[in-house]
């Protein structure tokens, strides 16, 4: 026989940064689920941190603005042709 | 090679804007980072390995301009810095605002007001470790190789920049 040992709030959340991250084991997982099924407060909490953490990653998906990368282009431009000049190169 | 270049100059503008807050900083960092990836370049043997002297590099890079600054405040606050209250949560060592310049309207399209205005509200300690993980992707284990903390202490932090966050970006 098991026995689903539950989890309350306060053990959520100090759970909750991995739980996000997937770094909990399954059975763990599933009391988290469980729990939030009848704990809309905590489900709000998990929901809300995920949602900000979907905002942290975005700018990483944009490509950055146009000027900065003519800037880093033109920079390495620069740089490759102080080592090796257009009129050194074969 | 090229490649290689453009990626360690992205890393500088991101890492430099979002951690360290000086948009017009960031073209100096970008340089900075260019130069030392290209004489890095032959050393590479690992990836990983070069992620986190990318970043380590980019980090001091940004920690070195601040402290040049003119009229930079005689006492030096670090990345490390606005951790040292009891319960952990430090204090916001708030980033200087100013007019934006030409690029930074397009730099705040880029990135989006909210998350940057929530973000400099943040201890720099812990900014630094939401940057990193969040934004660049970095895992724990990197996190804690370019900070200098361990992986206990990166996820404590994390855990609660991401409160805190959370908080400002559901505030008023």
């Amino acid at each position: 026989m098991t026995q689903d040992p539950g989890i309350d709030c306060t053990q959520l959340l100090e759970q909750v940064s991995d739980y996000l991250d997937q770094e909990l084991d399954t059975a763990t997982c599933r009391v988290i689920d469980a729990h939030c099924r009848e704990c809309q407060a905590c489900a709000d909490v998990i929901d809300g941190l995920r949602r900000t953490v979907g905002l942290c990653r975005e700018p990483s998906d944009r490509p950055l603005p146009a000027a900065v990368t003519a800037k880093a282009r033109e920079a390495i431009r620069r740089l490759l042709d102080e080592i090796a000049p257009p009129s050194l190169r074969p | 090679m090229e490649r290689l270049l453009m990626r360690a100059q992205e890393v500088a503008f991101r890492f430099s804007l979002l951690v360290c807050g000086h948009a017009e900083d960031a073209e100096d960092v970008m340089q900075d980072a260019l130069l030392k990836t290209y004489r890095h370049v032959g050393r590479i043997r690992d990836p990983e390995a070069f992620r986190t002297w990318l970043y380590r590099t980019v980090r001091n890079a940004c920690l070195m301009k601040r402290r040049r600054r003119v009229g930079e405040p005689q006492h030096l606050v670090s990345l490390e810095q606005g951790d040292e209250r009891d319960d952990g949560r430090g204090t916001a060592v708030d980033v200087e605002d100013h007019a934006p310049g030409p690029d930074e309207v397009a730099i705040n399209a880029w990135l989006g007001d909210r998350l940057r205005s929530a973000l400099k509200t943040l201890p720099p300690a812990y900014r630094v470790i939401v940057v990193l993980r969040e934004v660049e992707g970095l895992s724990t284990r990197e996190v804690a190789v370019v900070t200098g903390i361990s992986e206990a202490n990166v996820k404590t932090r994390l855990h609660r920049a991401r409160v805190m966050l959370k908080e400002r970006l559901e505030g008023p």
